[in-house]
């Protein structure tokens, strides 16, 4: 599955890597950044909590 | 109105601020998760119960009762369409990246009050310090001139006191602010700055735009959302860290560990440590249907301190690594997740860096004794008398 998120609606809460750290982590703004975006298995349950915690929807987990 | 199986065989109260409610809390929900209080209203404990509360918010509406005529709801009373429609026309200006354009004049401010003080030898840290700069860094924040600042400062009170339970929800001095704010908002509107006011009259998404009495609404509602939670907050830290002074003494040797100190007072005492909810209709929790109508205490309080989440949950530790204590709930979850939350850690940041600046040897007084702010869900620290070797005005 593909993990992306739209910049234009992220608004830096940083809930994704709080939930998902190994999928999401902070650029130097504190705005989303995706380290895995092939996410599989484990690391696509991750993916999805850390989308959902998402206050914007600002991230979508999709078939590529 | 199907039959209700809540257990009221435990009632714990929610709405009479104590020293300590967590315990009597965590005994209740052992019962049962889902706890009855007073008045028909509940509190819902535990980290996944608590979660999804705020997840459903079809079914755990913010909006807690209708809005007095004449008077325009924001942010955090809204809901659905509406709700997104404001949150997403203001929650740019709240990023880490536009919070940081305050830093500076925050640090101003955190100066500018320890000079009042520091000649003294004594203070109290709630009144002089805590409880002032929050307010004063909002007031920044929307644009309001320096000159014009304590008195803003007092219409901020004013609003929060008149916000208080078994008031009006609106105070006296509330037209004065009113017509202070949509002065600010023509002036800005005919030569827009780089404040949030400026940029909020600017922001739009497509063709909307905020109307005046929207910004108003929204100008007061940063004043009650911005200002105590954050002021109770400082407190809170400070309680923790001078109450057991090799924690002062360790964050004085590491300043690294200002992130810690600001996430695990977050999560073990939350300035909010329940946020109100309204069933839309009857829900399940847990198990337990809880009846249309029904007041729910989500205690945010009680989920960040489940056994399940976090180790040695009771206790306040200054090595948990913020980067790994950022899942608790007090900050909310979901779609209303509280916009401030970087400002919130911006104002503590500097807060502890002016202090161990400013005030090295900062120590509680004697007769400091332990009491939280209040009222109802807001804990914080009521006064907080301190003692330090005076120093020079900077």
């Amino acid at each position: 599955m593909r993990v992306v998120v739209d910049s234009n609606a992220c608004m830096g809460h940083g809930q994704c890597y709080a939930y998902a750290p190994r999928v999401y982590q902070p650029d130097d703004e504190g705005f989303c950044a995706v380290i895995e975006p092939d996410a599989e298995a484990d690391l696509l349950r991750q993916a999805i909590e850390g989308a959902e915690a998402c206050p914007e929807a600002a991230i979508t987990v999709e078939k590529p | 109105m199907s039959e209700s199986n809540i257990d009221t065989a435990q009632p714990f109260d929610p709405f009479t601020p104590v020293v300590d409610p967590y315990t009597p809390l965590k005994t209740a929900a052992l019962r049962c998760p889902v706890v009855a209080a007073q008045g028909g209203a509940v509190v819902v404990t535990g980290a996944a119960n608590v979660a999804a509360v705020f997840k459903d918010s079809a079914s755990f509406l913010n909006e807690l009762r209708p809005p007095q005529p004449g008077t325009q709801p924001s942010l955090v009373h809204l809901d659905g369409h509406e709700h997104t429609r404001m949150r997403k026309l203001v929650v740019r200006a709240f990023t880490p990246r536009a919070v940081k354009n305050v830093e500076d004049p925050t640090y101003a401010i955190g100066h500018e009050l320890v000079d009042r003080f520091i000649g003294r030898g004594s203070a109290d840290l709630c009144a002089e310090f805590a409880f002032l700069l929050p307010a004063m860094v909002i007031a920044e924040l929307v644009g309001i001139p320096e000159g014009d600042r304590s008195q803003f400062v007092k219409w901020a009170d004013d609003a929060i006191a008149a916000a208080a339970p078994n008031s009006s929800g609106y105070a006296e001095s509330d037209p004065e602010l009113r017509q202070y704010v949509l002065g600010i908002i023509d002036r800005r509107r005919l030569a827009p700055g780089d404040d949030l006011l400026s940029q909020l009259i600017q922001v739009h998404d497509g063709e909307d735009r905020l109307r005046s009495d929207e910004l108003v609404a929204l100008v007061r509602m940063l004043i009650l959302a911005g200002t105590d939670t954050t002021a109770n907050l400082i407190g809170s830290m400070l309680h923790y860290l001078l109450s057991d002074r090799s924690r002062w003494e360790r964050l004085r040797i590491d300043r690294a560990l200002i992130p810690n100190v600001i996430e695990e007072t977050l999560r073990c005492d939350p300035p909010l440590y329940w946020l109100p909810r309204m069933t839309a209709t009857d829900v399940e929790v847990a198990g337990v249907t809880i009846p249309a109508g029904t007041l729910v205490c989500n205690a945010v309080g009680h989920a960040n301190r489940d056994p399940e989440v976090v180790e040695r949950p009771d206790e306040w530790d200054i090595d948990r690594p913020a980067v790994r204590n950022r899942t608790h709930q007090t900050f909310g979850f979901g779609e209303h997740f509280c916009i401030g939350s970087s400002l919130a850690r911006l104002e503590a940041t500097v807060v502890l860096e002016v202090l161990l600046d400013r005030l090295p040897d900062v120590a509680l007084a004697d007769d400091y004794v332990y009491e939280p702010h209040g009222p109802l869900m807001m804990r914080g620290v009521k006064a907080m008398p301190i003692t330090f070797t005076p120093a020079a005005r900077r």
